[in-house]
C-alpha cells in the first residue's frame, strides 16, 4: 500500500497506532501538521487530481465519535449508529458520494480507536434495546486493514459486548485478519456488489467479482455472518438480465440459507454531492444521465420503483424474503 | 470568456537572473513584449523572474498582473512552479528537494503543497528574509517560496502550485561559494528532473482545462444568441451532457431545426434528454 505522503497531527504523533503505521510506511515522506483540516478541508482542492496519488493523514477524532445511522440503513432491529474511523476509500467508484462530500481525496485515519470504543459503549449503555454499529459509511472498513488494524482492534472489542452488533461494510478481499479470529456472533461482514459489467465500468481499483465472492465464501465457511448488499442499482437497458446473472453467480458461490441478510438499494445521493461530482467528472456518462429529485436526493430517471420491484422478484427466487430489506 | 483547453500555461517562478538563464535555454523562452522579466515559449511555458526576497516577488506578481499582456492574454496558468536555489543542513549541493511544507520565519501559518511531484527528496522549505548561514532546522532555506505560494494561489489551482529547490549551499559549502557559474551548473544537472516536473504539471493542467472547456456547439449557440448567466450555465451543461452521452449529432440536428430564444432552446434540449430515458425504459 503506497501513499504519496503521510501527514501526522502533532497530538497523536506518539500514539501506538501512529508509530506502528509509520514503521510500515518508512519510505514515505512524513509531514507534521496541527489539525487534519489544514490539509483535508482546504478550499480549491481537486479530488480528481489528488485521487491519482492520495496521501494518508493520521489524526485524532474530536467530539462525537458515534452518530445515529440514517433511517433504513441496515437490516437489524434496534437502534442503529455509525462510526467513521476513516474518511475516504482506497477504491475509486465513479458513483461514490464521497467524491462529492469531501474536498480532498486523501485518506484520513483517526487513530484514537479508544475514543470510538468509549462512544460505542456510551450508546450501548444508554439504550435498553439492542444496538447496531455500522462501520464503512465514509470508507471501506477492510480495504486498509494492514495499515489501519481496524478488525484487529474492533473484533476483540465487540467479542466482549455480545449485546451490540457490528456491521462492517466493504468491497475488499482483505479478510485474512478476520479469518485469524474465531468468528463472533455479533459481527456481520456486508459486501456490496454490482453486476460485473457495471463493476468493470465504474468500480475502479475494486477487486473483481469472483475474488470478492471467494473471500465471502471463505468467511461464510469459517462461520462468520455475511451479508450481501446489491447496491447501487444503476438503471439502464439490459440491467435486469445483468442482475439475474449476478444473483446466479453470487448464490452459486454463497449459501443463501446461511446469509445474514440481503439488500437492494438504488443509486441515489444528495443533489449537492451530485453537482460536485459533475464538476469533477463532466465527461462521465453516468453523471450526464437524466435524474429525478425527491427531498434533496437525486436518483436516475431510468431506475425507480418498477426496476427495484422487478429485481426483488428475481432475487426472491434465490433468497428467502425474511432475509431481505430494501436499503433506503 | 470561453474556456479552451488550447490555452494552458505552466508558469515557472525564479528569483535570480542566474536561475532564469538555464531555464530560458531548456525551454526556449523568449522575452515577452513590454516586459523585462517575463519570458514565454510557444510550448505553453512562461517564466517570471522576480528578484530576491518576498517583497520583490510580491512586486513582480503585481507588476505582471498590471501589464497589458496579462490583461489581454486569454491563456490561463493553472500550474505554477517555484524553482530556486536553497541552503540545507543535510542535503548535498546539487540535490533537488520537492517542498511538502512551506513555512515562513516571520509567519506562523505553514502551507502544504499537494504531493504531486516525484523526487528523491521531499521536505520543508523555510522562507527567511536574510541568507541563513547556520541551517538550524532540517529544512531548505530560501527567500521567496512562502510569498510565491500566497501569490500563486490567486492565479493557479491549489493542487498544481508546486515548489522545488536545488541545494546550493550547506555546512560544507557556504553561500559565499555561490556564483552564476555554480547556479548554472546546478540547474543544468537538474534539467531532466525539472523537465519532468514541468511536463507532469502541464499534462495535469491540460487535462483540467480540457474538462472545463466549453463544448464547441455551446460556443456556437453563445455566439448566435444572447444568454444571461443562468441560461449560459444551463445550456452549457445540457450541451455537455449530449456530448458525454455520445449524442452530439442529435444535438446538432436539434440546433439545426431552429429555436426562438434561450428559454425555448433550454426546453427543447431538456425534453430531448428526457425522452431518451423513456426510450431506454421501453
Amino acid at each position: 500500500m503506497k501513499f504519496s505522503a503521510v501527514y501526522i497531527e502533532r497530538a497523536i504523533a506518539e500514539h501506538e497506532l501512529t508509530q506502528r503505521i509509520i514503521a510500515r510506511v518508512s519510505e514515505t515522506p512524513v509531514i507534521t501538521i496541527d489539525r487534519y483540516g489544514e490539509v483535508f478541508n482546504r478550499a480549491g482542492q481537486n479530488f480528481r487530481i489528488q485521487k491519482r496519488a492520495p496521501a494518508l493523514i493520521l489524526a485524532k477524532k474530536h467530539g462525537k465519535t458515534v452518530l445515529p445511522a440514517p433511517e433504513g440503513y441496515g437490516f437489524e432491529q434496534g437502534r442503529g449508529f455509525y462510526f467513521s474511523h476513516m474518511l475516504n476509500c482506497l477504491y475509486d467508484c465513479r458513483y461514490c458520494f464521497l467524491q462529492g462530500m469531501y474536498r480532498s481525496a486523501h485518506y484520513v485515519l483517526f487513530v484514537n480507536y479508544e475514543d470510538f470504543m468509549a462512544g460505542i459503549d456510551a450508546e450501548a449503555l444508554s439504550h435498553d434495546e439492542g444496538t447496531v454499529f455500522y462501520s464503512g459509511y465514509d470508507c471501506d472498513s477492510l480495504a486498509m486493514e494492514p495499515i489501519s488494524a481496524f478488525c484487529e482492534s474492533f473484533i476483540p472489542f465487540f467479542a466482549n459486548r455480545p449485546a451490540s452488533i457490528l456491521e462492517v461494510r466493504t468491497k475488499s478481499t482483505q479478510v485474512r485478519q478476520l479469518l485469524d479470529f474465531q468468528p463472533i456472533d455479533n459481527c456481520v461482514v456486508a459486501m456490496s456488489f454490482t453486476p460485473e459489467a457495471a463493476s468493470k465500468r465504474w468500480e475502479h481499483k475494486v477487486p473483481n467479482l469472483s475474488k470478492r465472492l471467494q473471500a465471502m465464501k471463505k468467511l461464510q465457511r469459517s462461520g462468520w455472518k455475511i451479508a450481501v448488499r446489491f447496491e447501487p442499482v444503476i438503471g439502464e437497458a439490459g440491467v435486469e438480465a445483468e442482475y439475474e446473472r449476478l444473483f446466479s453467480q453470487t448464490f452459486s458461490v454463497l449459501s443463501a440459507d446461511e446469509l445474514h441478510s440481503v439488500s437492494l438499494g438504488e443509486f441515489r445521493l444528495p443533489a449537492q454531492f451530485h453537482k460536485n461530482l459533475v464538476k469533477l467528472y463532466p465527461d462521465e456518462d453516468l453523471l450526464a444521465r437524466e435524474t429525478v429529485q425527491h427531498d434533496g436526493m437525486l436518483s436516475l430517471a431510468a431506475g425507480g420503483e418498477a426496476l427495484l420491484e422487478a429485481l426483488e422478484d428475481r432475487l426472491f427466487s434465490y433468497v428467502d424474503r425474511s432475509r431481505y430489506y430494501r436499503c433506503a | 470568456m470561453p474556456i479552451s483547453s488550447e490555452s494552458v500555461l505552466v508558469t515557472l517562478v525564479v528569483a535570480l537572473p542566474a536561475e532564469a538563464g538555464p531555464l530560458k535555454n531548456f525551454f526556449q523562452l523568449k522575452p515577452l513584449r513590454a516586459t523585462n522579466n517575463v519570458f514565454q515559449s510557444d510550448q505553453g511555458i512562461r517564466l517570471l523572474v522576480t528578484g530576491v526576497g518576498r517583497k520583490n516577488l510580491n512586486h513582480s506578481f503585481a507588476r505582471f498582473a498590471r501589464t497589458e499582456f496579462a490583461k489581454e492574454s486569454q491563456q490561463v496558468s493553472p500550474a505554477w512552479l517555484n524553482i530556486g536555489i536553497a541552503g540545507h543542513r543535510e542535503l548535498a549541493v546539487g540535490e533537488m528537494m520537492v517542498a511538502n511544507k512551506i513555512s515562513c520565519a516571520v509567519s506562523a501559518q505553514p502551507s502544504f503543497p499537494t504531493p504531486v511531484l516525484s523526487a528523491n527528496h521531499y521536505g520543508e522549505v523555510l522562507t527567511v528574509d536574510e541568507p541563513e548561514l547556520t541551517y538550524p532546522q532540517n529544512a531548505a532555506y530560501d527567500m521567496e517560496a512562502h510569498a510565491f505560494w500566497d501569490m500563486a494561489l490567486n492565479y493557479g489551482m491549489l493542487d498544481l502550485i508546486q515548489c522545488c529547490k536545488l541545494i546550493s549551499d550547506n555546512p560544507h559549502g557556504g553561500v559565499e561559494k555561490i556564483t552564476t557559474a555554480v547556479i548554472d551548473e546546478i540547474f543544468c544537472a537538474a534539467s531532466y528532473e525539472i523537465r519532468q516536473h514541468v511536463d507532469l504539471l502541464r499534462n495535469l493542467a491540460y487535462e483540467q482545462q480540457h474538462l472545463m472547456s466549453d463544448p464547441a456547439l455551446y460556443l456556437e449557440i453563445a455566439d448566435r444568441i444572447h444568454l444571461n448567466v443562468n441560461q449560459a450555465l444551463q445550456i452549457r451543461r445540457l450541451c455537455q451532457r449530449f456530448v458525454t452521452l455520445n449524442r452530439e449529432s442529435e444535438l446538432e440536428a436539434l440546433l439545426a431545426t431552429g429555436y426562438h430564444s434561450a428559454r425555448d432552446l433550454t426546453q427543447i434540449l431538456r425534453e430531448s434528454l428526457k425522452s431518451a430515458v423513456k426510450v431506454t425504459e421501453e
